[in-house]
Order: C-alpha cells, then structure tokens, then sequence
C-alpha cells in the first residue's frame, strides 16, 4: 500500500492547512485518546492532569502533531527519518504499537472534524495510508 | 446485555436526530474509496472503477440508505440490539458471506461522517457514546456467524 504522487500532494496539502493549529490538534487528537479509549492514560502515569486544557496535555499534543508534521516533510524517507523516534518508542517508552492504529484514527477523525471540506474520501485515503506508513517507520526497532 | 448511562443514550439519539439521511450514502463511499477491498461484495453494482464512479453510483447511493435504516433499527432498540440484529446477522453470514472485520471498517467511516457533519458538538464524550454504540452494533452483526 504505496503513496502515488496524488496521495502524496494530498497529504501535504491536508497538513499545510493543520500546521497552523498544531497544537489544538493535538490537544483535541489526546483527548479523545484518553477518553475514548481510557487504557492509553496508563503511558502517562506521571501526569497530573489530563483535561484539555491541562499543561501537559498542551505541551504533549504539540510534540505528537510536529513528529507527523516532520513526518509528511520527509515522506520519502520515513523508515530513516523516523529511526531514532521508532528507537524511542521502542526501547524507552515501549509503547504497545496496537495503541498507533488507535492515535491514526483519532488524527483522521479531528481532520474530518475540523477540516470537513477538504477531507474528502481521496484525501482520507491518502492520509490513512501515510499515517499506516508512519506506524510501520515507528514499529522498525520493536523487534 | 449492554448497559447505556443516560448520557450515553441521550448523545446516540441526538446524534441519530442531526444526521441527514445522506450519511448511509456518504460512509458507504467513504468505504468503498478509502478500503477499496470492500467492493468485493457490490459486484453487481455497475462501475466502481473509480472515486467519481463511486460517488454517482446510485445503487451505492440506495444500499446507503439500506444501511442507515439497519443502523436507525439499533437506534430504536437500544436494549435489543443483539436480538433486533439476529436475523441481519445470519443474512450477512449465511447470504452475503461479509467477513465481519469490513463491519469494523464500514463503523470507522461512519463515525468520519458523524464527525464532519457535527465538527465540534462531536466531543470526545460523544465519541465515546458514538463507538460504544457501533461497537455494540458490530458485535450483534457478527454474533450469528458460526
């Protein structure tokens, strides 16, 4: 399941409109993480607060969107650019990569929330299969 | 059976009132466009050759509406959901020969329509509500399959 030009042009047009909002994304992408599907709080254990609002939720939220934002920048090369994040995710974090497909979801669901003209089922598509892409990159040092 | 809070069956039926009767329609091209396997099952559809010949199909367009009345008859018997879906299970099963993990996929569309149609009033309580909901409605569908 390859990116072809018009995913690619796709994805970068999607993102461009996001970059903006980076951080409320973010914050809206988490918050459904951790509400809908609870179990993702237990990665964060050292938090205190886990409202929309809170700090942390911000400052996370941030980071997540900017590692996909620098992912769409380096589509080309994602398994070398993103070697040292699969490396964290991997050894230091040890994320379970069941909860990536979990994060994908939330990411395309605010896009169509916050962006619903422009994410038709073509750059749905697209966008799904950049972000499979992506976990696949972050899943190469598991094991 | 499954238990719903009145939060959550006040969110599944507000959002089953704002929902145009076009959503059947959208998440099933959604379907068919973003996980293109699942055309499998409409071959006697005419041209899905495409995402343009996809969207004006128009037995796509009526067998969209066929699914948002199943979806309508979960909404209606909240507390029934595996016995009201019984016999759509087994038609699905024994008929149509549907693995259930397209269920999962075709639920993940319509929650993509659900959000872009409410933007913001789609919180992340009511996403919760929305895909117990669905969940529930996949499980039932898939019950009957032996």
């Amino acid at each position: 399941m390859s990116l072809n030009a018009k995913d690619k042009s796709n994805v970068k047009a999607i993102f461009a409109k996001a970059e903006p909002r980076a951080e409320e994304i973010g914050v809206e992408v988490l918050s459904r993480l951790f509400t809908v599907y609870p179990q993702t709080k237990s990665y964060f254990s050292h938090w205190k607060d886990f409202t929309a609002g809170s700090a942390e939720v911000r400052k996370h939220g941030l980071t997540v969107m900017q590692g996909v934002l620098r992912a769409v920048d380096m589509m080309d090369n994602l398994n070398t650019s993103l070697l040292s994040l699969s490396e964290l995710h991997a050894f230091k974090l040890r994320v379970d990569p069941a909860n990536f497909k979990i994060i994908s979801h939330n990411i395309l669901l605010v896009l169509a929330m916050l962006f619903p003209d422009d994410f038709t089922p073509d750059v749905h598509v697209s966008v799904d299969k950049f972000l499979a892409q992506v976990n696949l990159a972050l899943s190469v040092k598991y094991r | 059976m499954v238990a719903w809070t009145d939060a959550e069956r006040k969110a599944i039926q507000d959002i089953w009132g704002k929902l145009k009767p076009a959503a059947g329609q959208k998440a099933l091209i959604r379907c068919l466009i973003v996980y293109p396997w699942t055309q499998r099952y409409f071959s006697s559809f005419g041209s899905l050759s495409d995402a343009a010949a996809i969207k004006s199909n128009k037995k796509v367009a009526a067998h969209g509406e066929v699914v948002l009345k199943g979806l309508g008859l979960a909404v209606k018997n909240m507390d029934n959901i595996k016995a009201t879906y019984a016999p759509l299970s087994v038609l699905h099963s024994e008929k149509l020969h549907v693995d259930p993990d397209n269920f999962r996929l075709l639920g993940d569309c319509f929650t993509i329509v659900v959000a872009a149609h409410l933007g913001r009033a789609f919180t992340a309580d009511i996403q919760a509500a929305w895909q117990k909901f669905v969940a529930v409605v996949i499980a039932a569908l898939a019950k009957q399959y032996h």
